[in-house]
């Protein structure tokens, strides 16, 4: 691998690091978006999902935790 | 129609000043009216660089205590070329200030080259926040990239529509070995055009003014970019790729 290769690839690493800890309210808007899908499915223990984003090789990771005390009956009009 | 650009970075030490003098130097050559604007305040250069700072009488701090008119501060640096000094800082040089001047004064320059400071805080915002276009002076190196991708992120968030790069102190050599990131990976990088790249050049080093005229190897770097962004000059100058062509011909010649 070439010196302009690696630094490419470092560079690009940090970026995509860089854009992930920006704070963002776009982070937020999806955690409220992931809250509501989960509330109409599941009796949720808090109101809260944990939102992680973790870069690797391939692109980058996106990893929701959200606890559940059971699931919603299905209603139908 | 004045065009007002800012020369930013987001990283210090990349060569700000060295482009924005002899970028306005190149434009006045080109009888383009040419106003370089220091928007380092308090940490100035610009003076030095073009090796006026003795002739200074008025800075724009004066100006905005009211000890000075508009026009007593500016400064002939040469044919076509004026120069807005700042030596010292004050509390009056506000974002709304530094634009208020800049309007007042736009209309006699066709070209108006406001010298960013370092950083994205304060000094930042009062050099972006009057500015049409913006050029993006970098290296060829991880650091430089990794903050002109974020300078040219926030710029964007200013609403900047023509946002260019120069890629300066670029090694021909280094590229054509791959050694270093070439000019054209590093505006895919930043994600905005190449405007133009000015090469290692041990005299600007020395702090010797550019000879425009030639016979520096940063020489056509700033003529070029001069044209290029005067329009005459349809594609950005790369000296990789001229050195490209050139061993490309050599290669052919020799069969």
């Amino acid at each position: 691998m070439t010196g302009a290769e690696s630094d490419i690839m470092r560079l690009q690493k940090m970026i995509k690091n860089d854009n992930l800890r920006i704070p963002n309210e776009i982070f937020q808007m999806l955690k409220n978006d992931l809250l509501c899908v989960l509330d109409g499915y599941f009796e949720l223990d808090k109101k809260c999902v944990e939102l992680s984003f973790i870069p690797d090789k391939t692109g980058i990771k996106i990893v929701f935790v959200a606890g559940a005390v059971g699931v919603k009956k299905v209603r139908s009009v | 129609m004045t065009r007002v650009i800012v020369i930013t970075s987001g990283k210090g030490g990349v060569g700000k000043t060295t482009c924005c003098a002899n970028l306005g130097r190149a434009l006045a050559e080109r009888k383009k009216k040419t106003l370089l604007i220091e928007g380092d305040i308090g940490l100035n250069n610009l003076d030095a660089t073009l090796c006026v700072e003795d002739g200074i009488l008025y800075d724009i701090s004066e100006y905005a205590a009211g000890k000075a008119t508009l026009r007593q501060c500016l400064l002939n640096v040469g044919e076509h070329l004026w120069l807005l000094p700042a030596t010292s800082s004050t509390t009056a040089l506000t974002a709304t200030f530094f634009s208020e001047t800049v309007n007042k004064i736009k209309g006699e320059f066709e070209y108006l080259l406001i010298d960013s400071p370092a950083g994205l805080e304060e000094g930042f915002h009062r050099a972006v926040s009057c500015a049409q276009e913006a050029l993006i002076v970098t290296t060829p190196h991880v650091t430089c990239l990794r903050d002109g991708y974020k300078t040219a992120r926030v710029l964007d968030g200013y609403g900047i529509k023509k946002i260019g790069i120069v890629v300066n102190r670029v090694r021909e050599d280094w590229v054509m070995k791959k050694e270093i990131i070439s000019p054209g990976q590093a505006s895919e990088i930043i994600g905005k055009p190449l405007y133009g790249t000015i090469p290692e050049d041990d005299e600007i080093n020395l702090g010797q003014l550019v000879r425009l005229s030639g016979g520096q190897t940063s020489s056509p770097g700033f003529r070029h970019l001069a044209a290029f962004i005067d329009g005459e000059e349809k594609k950005a100058y790369d000296c990789a790729e001229r050195r490209n062509g050139l061993k490309l011909k050599f290669m052919r010649w020799l069969g």
